[in-house]
């Protein structure tokens, strides 16, 4: 795609993402209809092919097309959503299900008319994610499945869950990734979690109650669903974190705009360093993220993995995006901490980035692993 | 089916936005097709798109043709530029009589707003020999044989049945497209457009573009429109007190 092409989508994403998804009442409430009207902006399919209803766009264009839903939607919370049902789910599908899971779910995914969410997370195992205790027993028809999910975001509006459940026979930690459709006998959703941030995207608890699940839906192979797993994160520290360099734009030109209009001792507070050096580690923190980026997408799309690099991406990202926004609140002082103002929200919904996804704990002792082991940087 | 030409201009986005730079879609233009774009979801019409402009209307044609156009005739020659309302006319209704001599509508946006003369839609109506509806507000439905408009006059507002074939001049403007979906954005940016010169389109010279025209610019000047903020802060009485300073200023 030309540069012109990609602005002019970009444009158009941008216009939307302003008239339709920063409606006040729903910042922190997810809204169906603006769910309805991002599906038929046809955004939701940007990287399948047309055949199921996408726009067949490269990583690299989609990257760029959301940072700017980023930056232009300030429901952080809504992005979230809509990065949950894309990258996590729908991509999922897309790339590692058979042609029967492709043909049976994408084109109401890349449509809207089916939301999408992935089941990892367990009570007792979160950054411990191995040791998950959900099984799947084979049957002669498929599988059954029990077990619980906690913490899944997107749950209680979802129709299609991603779930990792235990396969491997005896001491065989073996698991396997299923498509588990809302409908399917046994499956309980649980109540919307009230948390901290990002209230517009519903959270709860899956239960999985001998729920039945046809052979033909487990996505790639059967005890292979370690692999789909370290796919999934793959896309999911890379394109979670994509719109928080929008966002972070987004926070950082209220600053300036801020900065030189609010005077203190008789100068706008932008002459004080204090406050300058600031912005001038939001603006590192935006074009540091985008360059660790671009060679992310550069891998992406040549079919490379970049696990390393979206772990680094990810870990940096998120404490970017954190800093910013509590910068940006020390910056606007007492009107940063009141409601009226939305920084507070901005850095309430930042504050989750530096645990889901794997934990920045987490991301270290990979990265550490990674780099002790030798392996070619 | 209804066959529907729709006029098309491109003007400055800077004098919507300040930032904005580029060629944007005449807001009243726009306005008309969003408004098609919503009736072909319900009725059996063909929208045809004319424009007259350079490569610089590119931009704006594929969002034409993403949010409704079936078709559009691009009428792109160096020879159609700096033309006036007479030069425009000339070349609009050479081209709809030579394309789209069937059309049962055509319908404008009233003025651009770069020339804001507003001259085109009644000189078009009249080249064409087809009635011509001004101060078009809204239009209601399109039927087998008429559509039915609403049109607001100075104060008053009149509900208007008019039969095919017409010209209508639209005093509504919109800055968005909520019609506009970027899978139809990329569809038509593959869109092979019918680029129309004044060769084919076979057009005299001496009636089109400069040369066509009876009224020449002889200077414009761009206003530019700056975004300033002042931040108003403290108690009431402080920030009414700020407030009456800047007023008085």
């Amino acid at each position: 795609m030309s540069t012109n092409e990609e602005m002019q989508l970009i444009e158009a994403v941008r216009e939307f993402a302003e008239n339709n998804l920063n409606d006040p009442e729903y910042l922190e409430k997810f809204s169906p209809e603006m769910w309805e009207k991002i599906a038929d902006f046809g955004l939701l399919g940007i990287t399948v092919d047309e055949k199921y209803g996408g726009l067949g766009e490269s990583y690299r264009t989609a990257a760029a097309v959301f940072e700017n839903l980023g930056y232009s939607c300030k429901n952080n919370g809504f992005v979230f959503v809509v990065n949950n049902h894309i990258w996590v789910s729908q991509n999922l599908i897309y790339l590692y299900g058979s042609e029967q899971l492709k043909d049976k779910y994408l084109c109401d995914m890349t449509a809207g008319k089916r939301i999408g969410a992935i089941c990892i997370t367990e009570a007792e195992s979160g950054s411990d994610a191995l040791s998950m205790v959900t099984r799947a027993e084979k049957t002669d028809d498929g599988y059954i499945l029990n077990g619980s999910k906690a913490f899944i975001s997107n749950g209680p509006i979802a129709d299609i869950f991603i779930v990792f459940a235990r396969t491997g026979e005896g001491n065989n930690k073996s698991f396997t990734a299923f498509v588990v459709e809302k409908e399917f006998p046994g499956v309980k959703i649980g109540a919307d979690i009230e948390k901290m941030g990002l209230g517009s995207c519903p959270t709860s608890e899956i239960v999985f109650d001998n729920c039945m699940i046809p052979k033909e839906n487990v996505l790639g192979r059967y005890n292979f669903g370690s692999l789909i797993m370290t796919m999934a994160l793959e896309w999911e520290r890379c394109f979670e974190f994509v719109p928080h360099i929008g966002a972070m734009r987004r926070v950082m030109e209220r600053c300036i705009e801020h900065v030189r209009s609010r005077q203190q001792f008789g100068r706008p507070i932008g002459d004080y360093q204090a406050v300058s050096h600031k912005i001038a580690d939001m603006k590192v923190g935006i074009e540091m993220s985008r360059a660790m980026l671009d060679r992310i997408v550069d891998l992406k799309d040549n079919m490379k993995t970049a696990f390393i690099d979206t772990s680094i991406f990810k870990l940096y990202v998120s404490e970017a995006y954190i800093k910013t926004c509590r910068d940006a609140m020390q910056i606007f002082g007492g009107y940063g901490y009141t409601k009226e103002y939305d920084i507070e929200r901005e850095l309430r919904d930042a504050l989750a980035c530096s645990i889901y996804s794997g934990t920045n704990e987490m991301q270290k002792n990979t990265i550490y692993n990674f780099t002790t082991n030798g392996e070619s940087l | 089916m209804i066959k529907i030409v729709v006029c098309l201009k491109m003007v400055p986005g800077k004098l919507i936005d300040a930032e904005r730079s580029g060629l944007i879609i005449n807001p009243y233009d726009l306005f008309v097709l969003e408004k098609l774009a919503e009736f072909k979801k319900t009725t059996d019409i063909s929208v045809i798109g004319i424009c007259m402009g350079g490569e610089s209307a590119r931009e704006g044609l594929v969002r034409s043709k993403a949010l409704v156009c079936d078709d559009i005739y691009w009428l792109n020659d160096i020879k159609f530029a700096q033309a006036d309302t007479i030069a425009t006319t000339k070349t609009l209704s050479a081209a709809i009589k030579k394309y789209i001599p069937d059309a049962d509508a055509v319908i404008c946006g009233g003025h651009a707003i770069d020339g804001e003369t507003g001259q085109v839609p009644a000189e078009l109506s009249e080249k064409l020999g087809i009635t011509y509806f001004s101060s078009v507000a809204d239009i209601e439905s399109f039927g087998h044989d008429s559509a039915v408009i609403v049109k607001k006059d100075e104060g008053s507002e009149m509900t208007v049945r008019c039969r095919y074939p017409f010209l209508l001049s639209v005093d509504s403007f919109l800055t968005y497209a909520s019609n506009l979906n970027i899978i139809a954005l990329k569809r038509a940016q593959k869109w092979e457009y019918k680029i129309i010169s004044s060769e084919e389109l076979g057009i005299a010279q001496t009636d089109c573009g400069a040369a066509g025209s009876k009224t020449k610019v002889i200077n414009s000047v761009n206003i530019i429109y700056k975004k300033e903020s002042i931040e108003v802060g403290g108690s009431i009485k402080e920030k009414a007190d700020h407030v009456k300073k800047l007023l008085q200023q």
